[in-house]
C-alpha cells in the first residue's frame, strides 16, 4: 500500500505519466520492538528481514546505520530521514510506534492514529484519491 | 483472652511493623505494576476492534505469550521509557501536532548525518501535501 501511494501520487520522476501531487517523507524514529527492549519473539515477523537483530539505538550514528539497513533490506525508494536523538518528532507528533500525517500549507490536514492498529495507509490513499482522483490499482486495505 | 492479647502493647508493635513492612513491599510492587501497564494506558493507547481482537488472541494463546511479554524485562524498560516521556511532556509541554493547526517544527537528521528541519521540508513542498510516514524497522 505504501509503495502504491508512493508510485501513484508521490514519485518525483512521474507517476505513470502524471505529475506527482504529493511528497512522501519517511521519518525513522526509535525502534518499537528492539531486540534488547520490548522484543516480540513469538511474532511471526520477528525473524524475518533481520528484525531480530535490531538493537535499540544508543547513538545517532547507530540510528542512521539502522535506517540505511532498512533502506537496503527493503529497497525502500522513498525519501528517508531520521528523528533527532532528542526525539523531537516523537514528542511533537506522538509518532511511536508508527503514525501517519498529511501536512498542507503548513497545516496538519490529516492525523492518523497510533500504529500498528490505527496506522491506516488506506486513509491516506482515500485522502489523496478524493482530491487527485484514484490512481493505480485498488490494493488490500489495512 | 484474645481481646486482652490484642490490646497488649507487644502485639500492637508487631501489627504496626507488619503493616509497615507490607506497605514497603506493596508500594514498589504497585509502582512496578504501574509501569508495566503504562504502555497500554498511555504509551500507544490503542483502541478499537482490531486491538481487542489482538488482546483476546494473545490472552487465549496456550503458550502464554501475552503474559510472557508482559513479564519480560524489555517490556518493563519500554513501559518505563513511555512513562517518563508522558510525565516529561506533562510537566514540560512542547507544541504538539493537532488536526487543523500549524504543524510543529522538529529537528531531523538526514542519511548523511546533516541536521535538517521539518519546517524546511514543509516550506519546500508548499502547496502540495507532504505525507509524513513515521516508524522504525521493527
Amino acid at each position: 500500500m505504501m509503495l502504491d501511494i508512493y508510485y501513484n501520487y508521490c514519485n518525483p520522476i512521474g507517476c505513470n505519466g502524471s505529475p506527482a501531487v504529493a511528497r512522501f517523507l519517511t521519518i525513522y524514529i526509535e525502534e518499537a520492538h528492539a531486540r534488547d527492549e520490548w522484543w516480540l519473539p513469538e511474532s511471526p515477523e520477528a525473524f524475518a528481514g533481520g528484525k531480530a537483530c535490531i538493537l535499540n539505538h544508543k547513538t545517532m550514528e547507530e540510528r542512521i546505520t539502522t535506517a540505511r539497513k532498512f533502506q537496503e533490506d527493503f529497497a525502500f525508494p522513498c525519501e528517508l530521514v531520521c528523528d533527532s536523538f532528542n526525539e523531537d518528532v516523537n514528542d511533537r507528533y506522538g509518532a511511536w510506534p508508527e503514525r501517519l500525517y498529511i501536512i498542507q500549507d503548513g497545516v496538519v490536514v490529516y492525523q492518523g492514529g497510533h500504529g500498528p492498529f490505527d496506522y491506516k495507509l488506506a486513509e491516506v490513499k482515500d485522502w489523496l484519491s478524493e482530491r487527485y482522483g484514484l490512481r493505480g490499482d485498488i490494493m488490500t486495505r489495512r | 483472652m484474645a481481646r486482652i492479647s490484642l490490646c497488649c502493647w507487644h502485639n500492637v508493635k508487631i501489627m504496626a511493623s507488619t503493616l509497615f513492612c507490607l506497605s514497603l513491599a506493596v508500594l514498589p510492587l504497585s509502582l512496578l505494576f504501574y509501569f508495566w501497564v503504562f504502555i497500554f494506558i498511555s504509551g500507544s493507547s490503542p483502541k478499537g476492534k482490531e486491538y481487542d481482537k489482538f488482546i483476546m488472541n494473545m490472552c487465549s494463546s496456550s503458550d502464554f505469550a501475552f503474559f510472557k511479554t508482559l513479564l519480560s524485562w524489555g517490556y518493563f524498560k519500554r513501559s518505563f521509557k513511555n512513562c517518563c516521556r508522558h510525565w516529561r511532556l506533562t510537566f514540560f509541554p512542547v507544541q504538539f501536532a493537532k488536526l487543523g493547526e500549524k504543524a510543529p517544527d522538529a529537528k531531523l537528521i538526514d542519511m548523511a548525518g546533516n541536521v535538517k528541519y521539518l519546517a524546511d521540508y514543509i516550506k519546500q513542498s508548499s502547496s502540495i501535501p507532504l505525507i509524513l510516514n513515521m516508524g522504525s524497522y521493527t
